[in-house]
Order: C-alpha cells, then sequence, then structure tokens
C-alpha cells in the first residue's frame, strides 16, 4: 500500500526562558499513514500529539526532520504537498458571519482546477472550474449531512454541524490524506457515531488515509485501524486494531476461565502449564498463548468443572494506560 | 489561482457595514460642517459689518505680491542676511537648535522658500504685477473663510482625513488578526498555497479597499466643491522644498491634499497591517499607530521630528511657503524614508508571517 503521509524523525524544541536547550515537545518522531487507513494518534495531554499534527499541516516549523504528503516536502514543496490534504485542527473554526455555503464556496475557490478533476478527463477543457466547484460544495455538503441547512450562517450552527462542517471542508480537496484533531470533541452519542461512520466510510470508499488524534479510546478503537501511542514527545507504542479486537496483547490473549474451586485450578495452571492466572471472586484471568483446548483439557483432567473460556477483547483504554504508565 | 485568494481577501475584508457606518458619519459629518461654515461666514461678516469698514478677508489676497525691483532685491538681502543669521544659530546649537521649535515652524525653511519667491521675481523680472504664491499653512484654514472651490475641497479633505484613517485601521489591522483570533487561519494554512501569496493577497486587498476609499471621498468632495463655488484665479505660482518655484493651475493644491490623503491614509493601513500581524491582537493595529501619530508631537519637539514615521509621508507640506512641515526636514529626507519605513513594514510583515508557527 502506498503511504500518503511519511513523518521522518520530526522533532520540535521550543525556546524557553532560562533553559539552553529549551523545551523539546516531540522528539524524533516518525511513522507513516497508508492510503485508505485510520490511524489514530494517542497520548495524554502534553504529549506532544497537536504539535506534531501542526507540523504535519505546516503550521508549524519543525526543528528538525521532514514531512512528506503524497511524496511531496511539506517544507520544501508546500504548493503540491496540500494539494490533496483537508484538516480540521483543534477546532472546526469558520467564518462565523458567512453561511455553510459561502464558507465552503470561498475555500473550494482555492483549490486549483485539477483537484475537483483529472486533466485527462475529456471534460477538462468544457467545464468550467465554477461548475465543478459548484458541484464539489454540493457533494460534500450531502456528504456530511448539512445541505438542507447549507444557507444558514455558521455562528447559528450547532457543535455537531460546525464539526461535520469542518469536515466537509476538508474534503473539499478530495483529500489522499485526512488530518483530524478531536473530530468528535464535544459532541453527544449521536453525534460522535455519526462521525465515526461517516469516516469509516470515506476511509473505505475514497481510500482516504486519516490521521485522527482523539482522547474518545472506545471510539478510535470502533473506527482505526492502527493505533500511534506518543508520551512525552516519543512514539512509545504502536498497535494494530483487529490484535486488540482478537484478544492477542503482549505476545498472548487475555483469558477468563470460569471454574469451580479457582485457586486450586490457579495452581495447576501453573504447575502443567506456567500460565500466571490470577484470582478474581468465581473467576480466573490470565494471558497466555496457549490455546483454549489445551486449558480446558488440563483442567477437565484435573477434575475441574469448567463453566466456561471466554477470550477477552483487549481495551484500547488497557493498552494506553499500560503504555503510558499512567493510573498507576 | 492568485486572483482567487486576492477576490477572496477582498470580499472578507471589505465589510458592507462598516463601509455603510462609515458613509453615514461621511455624510452626516459633510453636512454638518457645510451649514456651520455657511452659518458661521454670515455670522462674521455682519459682525465687521457693523463695526466698520469692510474687511477683506479672501485668502488670495494673503497670496498677493506685487513689487517694483528696489522692493524685491531689498527684501532679498534681508532674507539672505536673516538666513545666515538663523544657520549661524543653528550651527552653534547643533542638536538643540530643533528643540527651540514647536511643531511646525521651521525658521531656516521658511527663510528659504521666501528667498526662492524673491529670486524667482528678480530671474523672471515679474515687477510691479499681482504675483500669487501658494502658501500651505493660510490654505489649510482658508476653506473656512474663503468661498473657493480648491480651498474648500482642500479643507474638507484634510477634515476627513480622520475618518479615513480609521477605515484604514479597521481593515487594515484586521487582515491578519482576525483570521488569528477566530482560528480560521489554520483552514487557510492548510490550503495548497504559500504563506506569502497570502500575504500578498491580503496585503494588497487592503491597498485596494483603502484606495478606493479615499477615491471616493475625494470624488465627492471635489464634485461638490467645484459645483458649489469657483476659484478666482487660474494660475499660482508653487515653492517646492524651499528651492524651486514653479507655476500650475490653482487646482493644484487639491492634487496635494489628494496625496495627503492618500499616503496617510496608506500609512495608517500598512502600520495597522503590520502590528496587527506582528502582535497576533486587532487591537494593537489600532493602538500603535495613533500612539506613533501621536508622539509626532514629542518627536517634533525634541528634534527628530523630521525623522519620525508618520511624517515622512506630509509629502504636501513641501509644496509652498509656511508650510507645516516638521523643523529641519526636506523632501529628499522624507520620501526615501518613508520607502524605508513602509517598505520595511510590509518586508517584516512577509517574513514574520513566514517564520511564525501558527496555534
Amino acid at each position: 500500500m502506498a503511504a500518503v503521509l511519511e513523518v521522518k524523525n520530526l522533532t520540535k524544541v521550543y525556546p524557553r526562558k532560562g533553559h539552553k536547550d529549551g523545551l523539546t515537545a516531540v522528539n524524533d518522531v516518525s511513522f507513516r499513514v497508508n492510503e485508505g487507513e485510520i490511524v489514530g494518534f494517542i497520548g495524554p495531554n502534553g504529549a506532544g500529539k497537536t504539535t506534531t499534527i501542526k507540523m504535519i499541516a505546516g503550521l508549524a516549523r519543525p526543528t528538525a526532520g521532514e514531512v512528506f504528503i503524497c511524496g511531496h516536502s511539506v517544507t520544501r514543496d508546500r504548493v503540491n504537498a496540500m494539494k490533496h490534504v483537508g484538516g480540521v485542527i483543534e477546532t472546526p473554526d469558520m467564518y462565523p458571519d458567512m453561511s455553510g455555503l459561502k464558507n465552503l464556496n470561498y475555500l473550494v475557490s482555492l483549490h486549483p482546477k485539477e483537484t475537483m478533476l483529472d486533466p485527462s478527463d475529456e471534460r477538462f477543457s468544457t467545464v468550467s472550474k465554477k461548475e465543478l466547484d459548484a458541484q464539489r460544495v454540493e457533494d460534500v455538503l450531502k456528504m456530511v449531512g448539512l445541505w438542507d441547512r447549507r444557507g444558514d450562517q455558521v455562528r447559528k450552527y450547532s457543535l455537531g454541524m460546525k464539526q461535520r462542517l469542518g469536515i466537509a471542508q476538508a474534503l473539499l480537496s478530495k483529500p489522499k490524506l485526512l488530518i483530524l484533531d478531536e473530530p468528535a470533541n464535544g459532541l453527544d452519542p449521536a453525534g460522535i457515531k455519526y462521525i465515526r461512520e461517516l469516516l469509516r466510510r470515506l476511509a473505505d470508499t475514497y481510500k482516504i488515509g486519516m490521521l485522527v488524534s482523539s482522547h474518545q479510546l472506545s471510539e478510535l478503537q470502533l473506527m482505526c485501524d492502527r493505533v500511534i501511542i506518543i508520551n512525552n514527545g516519543k512514539i512509545i507504542a504502536e498497535r494494530r486494531m483487529d490484535e486488540l479486537s482478537a484478544g492477542e496483547y503482549k505476545g498472548g490473549a487475555r483469558i477468563i476461565i470460569r471454574v469451580d474451586r479457582p485457586a486450586e485450578a490457579a495452581a495447576l495452571l501453573k504447575e502443567k502449564l506456567e500460565i500466571q492466572a490470577e484470582v478474581i471472586g468465581e473467576e480466573l484471568r490470565a494471558t497466555t498463548s496457549a490455546e483454549t483446548a489445551v486449558i480446558t483439557k488440563e483442567l477437565v483432567l484435573g477434575g475441574f468443572n469448567v463453566y466456561g473460556i471466554t477470550r477477552e477483547e483487549i481495551r484500547l483504554e488497557d493498552v494506553f494506560i499500560d503504555a503510558t504508565g499512567e493510573g498507576r | 489561482m492568485f486572483g482567487k485568494l486576492y477576490a477572496g481577501e477582498l470580499k472578507k475584508m471589505f465589510s458592507l457595514k462598516t463601509a455603510l457606518i462609515m458613509i453615514a458619519i461621511f455624510i452626516f459629518g459633510f453636512a454638518v460642517i457645510t451649514i456651520a461654515l455657511n452659518s458661521f461666514k454670515d455670522l462674521t461678516v455682519g459682525a465687521i459689518e457693523t463695526d466698520g469698514p469692510e474687511v477683506d478677508i479672501s485668502i488670495w489676497e494673503t497670496f498677493k505680491r506685487n513689487i517694483s525691483e528696489e522692493q524685491a532685491k531689498a527684501e532679498l538681502n534681508v532674507l539672505k542676511a536673516q538666513l545666515k543669521e538663523l544657520e549661524k544659530e543653528k550651527k552653534d546649537k547643533g542638536f538643540t537648535y530643533y528643540m527651540g521649535f514647536l511643531a511646525g515652524t521651521d525658521g531656516i525653511y521658511n527663510c528659504k522658500s521666501q528667498i526662492a519667491v524673491y529670486k524667482y521675481i528678480i530671474d523672471n523680472g515679474l515687477y510691479n504685477q499681482d504675483l500669487y504664491f501658494y502658501d500651505s499653512a493660510v490654505f489649510a484654514i482658508g476653506g473656512l473663510i474663503d468661498e473657493s472651490a480648491t480651498s474648500f475641497a482642500s479643507m474638507m479633505l484634510g477634515v476627513f482625513a480622520f475618518l479615513l484613517s480609521v477605515y484604514a485601521l479597521i481593515i487594515g489591522s484586521g487582515a491578519y488578526a482576525n483570521e488569528m483570533q477566530n482560528g480560521t487561519l489554520k483552514i487557510l494554512l492548510l490550503k495548497p498555497i504559500t504563506r506569502n501569496q497570502l500575504t500578498l493577497a491580503k496585503l494588497l486587498a487592503m491597498l485596494t479597499i483603502v484606495v478606493a476609499a479615499v477615491m471616493a471621498v475625494f470624488v465627492f468632495i471635489t464634485a461638490f466643491s467645484y459645483i458649489a463655488y469657483d476659484d478666482p484665479l487660474d494660475t499660482m505660482y508653487y515653492v517646492f522644498n524651499a528651492s524651486s518655484v514653479f507655476k500650475a493651475p490653482v487646482s493644484f493644491p487639491l492634487f496635494l491634499a489628494w496625496l495627503d490623503l492618500l499616503l496617510g491614509s496608506l500609512a495608517f493601513g500598512i502600520m495597522a497591517f503590520f502590528f496587527g500581524t506582528l502582535m497576533k491582537k486587532r487591537v494593537f493595529g489600532f493602538v500603535f499607530p495613533y500612539a506613533f501619530n501621536f508622539a509626532a508631537t514629542i518627536a517634533s519637539l525634541i528634534g527628530i521630528g523630521r525623522f519620525w514615521i508618520t511624517n515622512t509621508v506630509a509629502w504636501s507640506g513641501f509644496f509652498g511657503m509656511g508650510s507645516g512641515i516638521s523643523t529641519g526636514s526636506n523632501f529628499f529626507i522624507s520620501m526615501p524614508l518613508a520607502i524605508v519605513y513602509f517598505g520595511g513594514m510590509i518586508a517584516l510583515s512577509f517574513v514574520v508571517f513566514n517564520r511564525r508557527d501558527v496555534a
């Protein structure tokens, strides 16, 4: 798969009074986002998420390292790099006195004609930029479900509508890469679900690569293909979501065994299979690579009544807390 | 591509509401001043009539020179002696010489202007005839007492220069600061444009709106003045930079008033643009230009008035005698300084914004 975003050794040092070396907000961060892939970008507050995203979007200058979007360097070839990028950074700000439609009409005019239609297309010379722009604005407004409210002033929009308009604005360029900073911030559960499903559909249908930062880990888990965890300016972990949903984590799966006499069962498992199981009430919990069938066989042979063995899905929250060391 | 960017900036910067408020203030102010001047004139003339013989209050009389050859030569010698004395005083006092003069009265400049006038009369043998030499200081208040098209128009343009400077501040200060404050700059910077293109588009849009506003005010005032009044003369003599004299139509001061208005408004617009961008907040785009403007008086008092930023664009002062330019000034100091100051601010706006991390 082709990479739409490549971040190479990105570093940002903010000068600070009284400190010779300054404050390192982002320290040697490298990763990539492939087409059609949604990558979650998570970390505690102040971990360097937003600074990284701002450097990717070209809002902040990297102290060192480079960002490539579709192969073009953001710092050296900005115009080409930004041709197929859309983003909502921090807050979905728009011109509040203009209607949603007028906002988009203005913003779409800043994109060149070849963004809207491939120059090799036979209609390219006959159709005007204006028609293409109008069509694109209509398309994106319909995609996010704001077409009926296009005439309203943005200041009258609810937060959810503003978020959707922000995404619509990001889609104007027919992006290959979407950068979304907290896209579901402040939304109600229905709004969050709407955005999540919209983004997943866009990634699957148009093969858009997305970098999504969020604090809502359960939402990210439902939406992302992969997550990158950043802390203190460094990438500390990277996980595939399908591994987590299969319960695979740290070279094993988390299993829950419901059995009679759990304490004795735990001793047996340790002796026979070298599994460190924890007794919690009537249940045993353990992380292991051993097959469920093998565990069941040992317990039954040992004379235990096994009521059930389930593989527990790993929650992103656990991975996050484990990786960042928070909550301890 | 750039055309679209520029058109977008024009649309964003130009607010119909602000423009209508400005137009309303302008029309109201214009009407009040015109009516008040007419009533005031009747009162004054009436008062003078009852007290004694009628006094000629035309400004044109103060411009008039009608002298013989002997008078001219005598005057020239007196002025030359006066200039020598002033220059000696300047040499003795050094820098503090300039501090002796309040803003706008430069003995040496005025003396040189007079010398240029008498030299011109002698060189061209213009004796014993009515000659009119333009005096900018008298002309500035001429519109108050004199019903002539050019003086009325010049005065009105001077009065509304303040309104236009406010408008230039509103437009210039918001150019970047507004987008930084409401967060829309983040969206613009994600578009396939360079920061220099954006700064250039904003700057050009700001200049376009300010120039358009200046032209609208100029055309309105000029049309009104020339419909309502006439000029009593055809041509006048003008001294430039206290050295050369030339003959031009009597409406030439209108061009000077226009130049003043244009340069003043552009100066305010550029300062507002620069400080708004530099400080990221619109309020600084208002505060700094006015602070500079007020500080100009202090700068003049301590002798650095001629180098002061807001004084360097007062080019119209270099035309005519008795001008209100800063002490020690000279057109060929002011013009390059103005280019350095305002060109520098524009260049710095580009550099500052190009290097900035947008929060």
